[in-house]
């Protein structure tokens, strides 16, 4: 062999070698960005928080508290600025939505700002405030011992380290407290893409079954019959933002007769089911049509009619099939983001309802990635979210396969070697 | 599995509207015969242009174990599904001529297939057991034809066992998935399924073919106990086994039946050359 050939071979050994080794560093790449930057930010809070922070104002009726000085707990860092007078700590921090805030990190069972009660005017005035771990304060407001006010805060360019002691040395009771609970949650999110999943399923699974048995068992081979499939084809292929905007111009008429107006969970369920249809169609199929004819033929040489051979033997057989086809559906609405902007609209909801717009856990990335200030910590803490979603979802669905394939195995006993001809 | 079997499941479940009987009405001198299970007179069969069936004359007793013999593609399955009208399932199966059972015209415009399969039972070559339980698939054809009541399902499903030989190995795990038994017990199964509905013929294609030869054995025991109560149809492609357990038996050849006979003439005196050639396997 000659040098240029053994050179030739190298090269091209390599190239197929770095073109198969793309495909895994984009892979690791991806997941390194998104582990780095959401890792820290995700846990329970996250999950299980509001979006929005809510602003609380609370006032206290008490004239004076009783002197004590509690003693804050050993956990506490340097960082922690301690009220000992007040018992609470405070320190100054960047919030999951980036903004510089001052966090209450520990809070005494008997502290007297446990007290106070909401005043802002609405639903919830009156109620007990809440002032706990992980809410902001903004601004304090307290009178001296001769009664004059003062007020204290991040409001007033404070830092923590100034305020407390003003509030411990100054202050004879509270009057005003203004913080914030935490935001940067996504489980109003997650909620929502949950609603939408069980919406779209309810739609989309019975049509797609019934689609597929048609075509697949009922339908004549003819003309009408190839028309429909190549459209089910054709329509797999539509991108997903056209499927968007058919929802709001064919599917929104179509429910507001039953009073739905404007961009809800119901008409971003619709427009999944659709979106769905074709995948789940085929799919199937596919689990149809691995149904071994054997089993059809038996049930037809007992008596039984066609529609009783496809419900009774043959859709049960391909149960496995049709089950893995509805895990893959449900990583398609995981996954999908275009189809539901205008549909569901981008206005992420702490509480969200079917009747209303809401945002999926991928639209939310989108909102929060689309301003001037992305903020990458949150998306990538819901993309790591996504992530495990379609991966334990993928898993069951090779288990599933995987448990099929075993039992197809054990009910075709060893072929005869040699196949006969048709006798 | 053979090449009448292996179309697909699609083509099993669309309704064959081409499968047009030409059918000559016969007033059959066996009409009402006790003896006669069927009665065939001129029986053409073509796959569209293929004539697999030529000009078949033969009487099936009743109440006795008939095979037929003969190599592959000589038609004899293809024959053999003519009897629960299997062949309606294939496009473009066409079948002329005249097969009376009982008196009527099978292939006659009043004939119930679903009924007519409920009375004329089949056993496949492979062992077909739904992926269902036990109990189950014995009790599918009761259940499709509408029998609810639990009282009734139980005494079949052990009637039929137990006339299949099988009830003794399976009656403490009736809920176990069928697809779990052996090929043999799976067979057995199969009968015990056709059975369950109370047929007076069964028909069976190759159905040991796919067997160890223990089980085998077990099988043909079966059919011996069997044939007193049913016309047992058999297809096989073991000369002995045809020997061993008909009591006639029809060679086939490219579609003609060559001879037909009690089997113990065709084996040991065959008229035919070409029977003779075929038993002492000259070809095949």
């Amino acid at each position: 062999m000659t040098r240029a050939r053994k050179a030739k071979d190298i090269l091209m050994q390599s190239i197929t070698w770095a073109a198969s080794g793309l495909s895994a560093w984009v892979l690791i790449a991806i997941l390194v960005f998104i582990f780095t930057n959401g890792w820290k930010l995700l846990d329970w809070s996250v999950l299980s928080g509001n979006y929005h922070a809510r602003n609380i104002v609370s006032g206290f009726v008490k004239e004076s508290f009783d002197e004590s000085v509690f003693t804050p707990p050993l956990s506490l860092s340097a960082e922690d600025i301690v009220s000992v007078k007040f018992g609470f700590a405070v320190r100054d921090e960047v919030d999951k939505q980036k903004n510089h805030v001052h966090t209450i990190t520990w809070v005494d069972d008997r502290s007297p700002l446990r007290e106070g009660t909401i005043t802002t005017a609405g639903a919830a005035q009156g109620d007990p405030a809440p002032f706990a771990s992980g809410m902001s304060v903004n601004k304090i407001v307290f009178s001296d011992a001769d009664g004059r006010e003062e007020t204290v805060g991040r409001l007033k360019q404070q830092s923590p380290r100034e305020w407390v002691p003003i509030l411990d040395s100054r202050a004879a009771f509270i009057k005003e407290f203004h913080g914030k609970e935490p935001g940067g949650g996504m489980r109003g999110s997650l909620l929502a893409t949950l609603m939408l999943i069980g919406l779209s399923l309810l739609f989309s699974v019975p049509v797609g079954i019934f689609a597929a048995v048609y075509l697949h068992a009922v339908a004549k081979q003819n003309r009408l019959t190839k028309f429909i499939r190549s459209s089910i084809e054709l329509l797999a292929g539509v991108p997903s933002i056209i499927f968007s905007m058919m929802g709001i111009t064919l599917i929104f008429p179509l429910i507001k007769i039953f009073g739905l107006g404007g961009q809800s969970i119901i008409l971003g369920g619709l427009t999944m089911a659709v979106l769905l249809l074709p995948v789940l169609i085929r799919q199937t199929e596919e689990a149809l049509r691995a149904v071994p004819s054997s089993y059809a033929q038996a049930s037809l040489a007992l008596g039984a009619t066609q529609t009783e051979t496809l419900f009774r033997v043959v859709l049960p057989s391909a149960k496995n099939g049709i089950f893995s086809a509805c895990l893959l559906a449900v990583s398609r609405i995981v996954g999908e983001s275009a189809a539901l902007i205008f549909t569901m609209g981008t206005a992420i909801q702490d509480f969200p309802k079917l009747t209303e717009g809401s945002t999926s856990l991928a639209v939310q990335i989108y909102v929060l990635m689309r301003g001037e200030n992305p903020n990458f910590r949150l998306a990538s803490a819901i993309s790591i979210v996504i992530l495990i979603m379609i991966l334990i979802l993928n898993l069951t669905v090779k288990i599933v396969s995987e448990l099929t394939d075993r039992k197809g195995n054990a009910s075709c006993p060893p072929r005869r070697v040699k196949a006969s001809k048709a006798s | 599995m053979s090449a009448s079997t292996r179309q697909s499941l699609k083509s099993l479940l669309t309704i064959n509207k081409n499968a047009a009987h030409s059918v000559k009405p016969v007033q059959s001198l066996v009409a009402g015969n006790d003896d006669i299970a069927f009665s065939l007179r001129n029986v053409n069969l073509y796959y569209g242009g293929f004539q697999a069936l030529k000009n078949i004359n033969l009487d099936i007793p009743s109440r006795r174990v008939t095979a037929f013999i003969g190599p592959s593609g000589c038609g004899k399955s293809t024959l053999l599904r003519c009897f629960n009208r299997m062949n309606d399932l294939i496009e473009n199966c066409r079948v002329e001529g005249s097969i009376i059972r009982n008196g009527i015209e099978l292939y006659g415009d009043s004939v119930d297939v679903v009924d007519l399969r409920t009375h004329v039972g089949m056993v496949f070559q492979q062992p077909n057991p739904f992926p269902k339980s036990i109990y189950d698939n014995v009790a599918y054809g009761l259940v499709c034809q509408g029998i609810k009541n639990r009282k009734v399902l139980d005494e079949a499903v052990e009637s039929s066992l137990k006339k299949a030989a099988l009830w003794d190995e399976v009656k403490d795990s009736l809920r176990r998935d069928a697809t779990q038994l052996s090929g043999g017990q799976q067979q057995r199964l199969c009968i015990a399924r056709a059975i369950a509905l109370e047929p007076d013929v069964i028909l069976m294609d190759e159905p040991t073919s796919a067997l160890d030869p223990i089980a085998t054995a077990r099988i043909e025991d079966l059919i011996a106990q069997l044939k007193d109560e049913y016309t047992i149809v058999i297809v096989t492609h073991s000369m002995s086994q045809a020997a061993r357990i008909s009591d006639k038996t029809a060679f086939f050849l490219l579609g003609d039946m060559i001879e037909f006979g009690p089997t113990d003439d065709i084996f040991q005196n065959p008229r035919d050359k070409r029977t003779e050639d075929y038993i002492t396997g000259k070809f095949g």
